[in-house]
C-alpha cells in the first residue's frame, strides 16, 4: 500500500514540475516572439531594431544580433542602390559633356567647307576634323567599354590557358605608342605558365596599365613586365620609369574618372584603371599599386592560379 | 547612417615602467570606414599592437574611447566584452595560434561552436575553398607550410562572420611570396564576406596592399590617419 502512496505522490510531484516547464517555456516562447515581432515591426518601418540584448549569451542575444546585422545590410544596399543612381547620372552627363566639344568643332569645319575656302584652308580644316574624329571615337569606345561594366555586360569567360599569350596581346597593342616616344619594353614570362583567366579581358587591363605606363613615363625610358608564380596568385608585374604616384593618392587612381591634377594636359578620361581593376576583381584577382612620387610606378595584377 | 566602423576618440595608454611613465598610445583618433582595408605601420615599440589590442577589447585604455559597430567598448562588463569579442573582431596573429590537437577544420568552426552556434558547414566548405585550403580539411596544423597555417587562421577568423577582421603581423613568419598570397587571400576573403581588415605591420611591401595605410610613431598617427580620409 505503501509503495502505491509513494508512486502516486511521484507522479503528481512529477507532472506538477512538467505543466510548470511547460509553462515556463510556452512563456519563453511567446516572450521570444514577441520580441521577434518588435524587432521585425522596427525592421519594417525602416528603424534598426533595438540590440539591447545583443551581448548576452541568451537565444534572444544571438538572434537579436543576427537581426540588426541583417537589417543593417539591407539598410547599406539601399543606399548603395542611391550612390549608383547618382554615379550613373553623372557619368551620363560626363558623356554627353565630354562629347559635346568634338562635336560641335566638327559642324563649325563642316559649316567651314561648305563655304569653299581656298585649297590650303581645307586642308587645315580636313586635320582638325580628323583629329577630332579620332577624338570621339576614343571617348566612345572608352564609354562604351565603361557602360558595359555598370551594366554588367562584361561577362568573363575564364579557361586555363597561355599567360605569355594575353600578355604579348597587350604588348603589341602598346608597341607603336612605346617605339614613338622611344620607350623600352621588356617583358619576362615564362612561356609554360597556364593560368585560368580571361584572355581578351585580362590583355585589355594589362594594356590599360601599359598605356598609362607609357603615357606618363618620359621619352627615352623603359617599361617591364615580369610575371612570377607564388603558391596562389601569379603576379603580373608592370613596372614603368614614369613620374611615379603619391601613396596618398594609390587608392583614388582606381576610382572613376579619376585623374591625377596635374595631367590634366594629356588626353584621357580616368577610367583606364578604374577598368582594369573591376576586369581584375571580376576573376577574384586583385590589384595594387607600389610608388613613389618621382621614382616610377609598380602595378601588380595578381590572378589565382587554378 | 554613421558609415563608420571603428573609431577612437583621443585614445591613450599610459604603463608606469620604472618609475617613469611610457606613453604606448598618446591620443590616437583613428577611424575606418566600413569594409576599408587598413593597414597601420610603425617601428616596434611604436604603439601599434597595442592600438590593435584596445580595438579587439584585449586591453583597456588609460583614457579615451573605443567605438566599434556604433558601441562604445569602455561600457561593456568583462563578460559581454568576451561576447563582443567571439561576434563582432576576428583575429590573425603572427604565431597562427592554432589548436594543434585539431584538424584545420575543426579549428576552423572553433568559434562558432564556442558561441554555442550552429555550424553552417557548406559556409565554411566555401571558406576553406576560398583560401584554398579544401585538401587540408583533415589536416593537422603540423604538417602544413607556415602559409598554410596561416590561411587556416584567416579562415577560423572570418567564419563567425565578424564585422572587423584584425590581424596582427599575420606575415610576420612567412617568406615574402608566402606573405603576398596570404594578405592577397584575406583581401578577397573580406571582400567577398563584406569585412573590413585592420592590419598591423612593419613592413612597408605588405602595407601597401591595403586601402589606407596610417602610420604611427611614439603613440601617436603621424600619417594617413582619419582626416585625411573623411573627406
Amino acid at each position: 500500500m505503501a509503495w502505491l502512496i509513494i508512486l502516486t505522490v511521484c507522479t503528481s510531484l512529477s507532472t506538477a514540475v512538467l505543466i510548470f516547464k511547460v509553462r515556463h517555456l510556452k512563456q519563453e516562447v511567446y516572450q521570444f516572439a514577441d520580441q521577434l515581432e518588435e524587432s521585425l515591426d522596427h525592421i519594417l518601418s525602416g528603424k534598426e531594431p533595438e540590440t539591447i540584448c545583443a551581448n548576452t549569451d541568451t537565444l534572444w542575444g544571438k538572434i537579436s544580433e543576427k537581426l540588426w546585422r541583417a537589417s543593417h545590410v539591407w539598410q547599406r544596399k539601399d543606399q548603395e542602390i542611391i550612390t549608383e543612381k547618382k554615379e550613373l547620372e553623372q557619368l551620363i552627363s560626363h558623356i554627353s559633356h565630354q562629347t559635346k566639344t568634338p562635336v560641335s568643332n566638327l559642324k563649325i569645319c563642316i559649316e567651314i567647307l561648305h563655304g569653299h575656302p581656298s585649297p590650303e584652308k581645307t586642308d587645315e580644316f580636313l586635320n582638325i576634323m580628323e583629329t577630332e574624329a579620332e577624338k570621339l571615337e576614343f571617348l566612345i569606345q572608352n564609354m562604351v567599354k565603361m557602360s558595359r561594366l555598370e551594366t554588367g555586360m562584361i561577362k568573363i569567360r575564364s579557361n586555363e590557358s597561355n599567360l605569355q599569350k594575353t600578355i604579348g596581346k597587350a604588348v603589341s597593342g602598346i608597341v607603336p605608342k612605346a617605339e614613338k616616344k622611344q620607350i623600352r619594353l621588356h617583358v619576362t614570362c615564362n612561356p609554360q605558365i597556364q593560368v585560368l583567366h580571361d584572355g581578351k579581358w585580362t590583355a585589355e587591363a594589362i594594356f590599360n596599365i601599359l598605356d598609362n605606363g607609357v603615357k606618363y613615363t618620359a621619352k627615352g625610358g623603359s617599361v617591364w613586365v615580369t610575371v612570377t608564380e607564388q603558391e596562389i596568385f601569379t603576379q603580373i608585374a608592370i613596372r614603368d620609369t614614369g613620374k611615379g604616384i603619391a601613396p596618398l593618392r594609390h587608392a583614388e587612381i582606381f576610382t572613376r574618372f579619376y585623374r591625377e591634377p596635374e595631367v590634366h594636359d594629356q588626353e584621357g578620361i580616368g577610367i583606364g584603371l578604374y577598368l582594369a581593376r573591376e576586369i581584375i576583381e571580376l576573376q577574384k584577382g586583385y590589384i595594387q599599386v607600389h610608388s613613389e612620387e618621382g621614382k616610377g610606378a609598380e602595378f601588380r595584377i595578381c590572378l589565382l592560379r587554378s | 547612417m554613421n558609415s563608420w566602423i571603428v573609431k577612437t576618440k583621443n585614445l591613450k595608454k599610459y604603463y608606469q615602467l620604472g618609475g617613469h611613465t611610457v606613453k604606448a598610445l598618446d591620443g590616437v583618433d583613428f577611424l575606418v570606414r566600413e569594409r576599408e582595408f587598413v593597414s597601420v605601420i610603425g617601428t616596434s615599440g611604436s604603439g601599434k599592437s597595442t592600438l590593435l589590442h584596445m580595438l579587439g577589447g584585449l586591453d583597456t585604455p588609460t583614457s579615451g574611447g573605443v567605438y566599434i559597430d556604433g558601441k562604445s567598448l569602455g561600457q561593456m562588463d568583462k563578460e559581454q566584452l568576451a561576447i563582443f569579442r567571439r561576434r563582432k573582431v576576428g583575429f590573425v596573429f603572427q604565431n597562427y595560434n592554432l589548436v594543434q590537437d585539431l584538424n584545420v577544420y575543426e579549428n576552423a568552426v572553433l568559434p562558432v561552436e564556442l558561441d554555442g552556434r550552429r555550424v553552417d558547414r557548406e559556409f565554411a566548405e566555401e571558406i576553406l575553398k576560398l583560401l584554398k585550403l579544401q585538401d587540408k580539411k583533415d589536416a593537422l596544423p603540423n604538417t602544413l607550410s607556415g602559409g598554410q597555417q596561416q590561411r587556416a587562421a584567416i579562415a577560423r577568423a572570418v567564419i563567425s562572420k565578424p564585422a572587423i577582421l584584425l590581424a596582427d603581423e599575420p606575415t610576420g613568419n612567412l617568406d615574402t611570396a608566402s606573405s603576398h598570397d596570404v594578405i592577397g587571400l584575406l583581401k578577397l576573403a573580406a571582400k567577398q564576406f563584406q569585412q573590413t581588415i585592420v592590419l598591423i605591420t612593419h613592413d612597408n611591401d605588405i602595407a601597401q596592399m591595403a586601402d589606407r595605410i596610417v602610420q604611427i610613431e611614439d603613440g601617436r598617427i603621424v600619417k594617413g590617419g582619419g582626416l585625411h580620409a573623411e573627406k
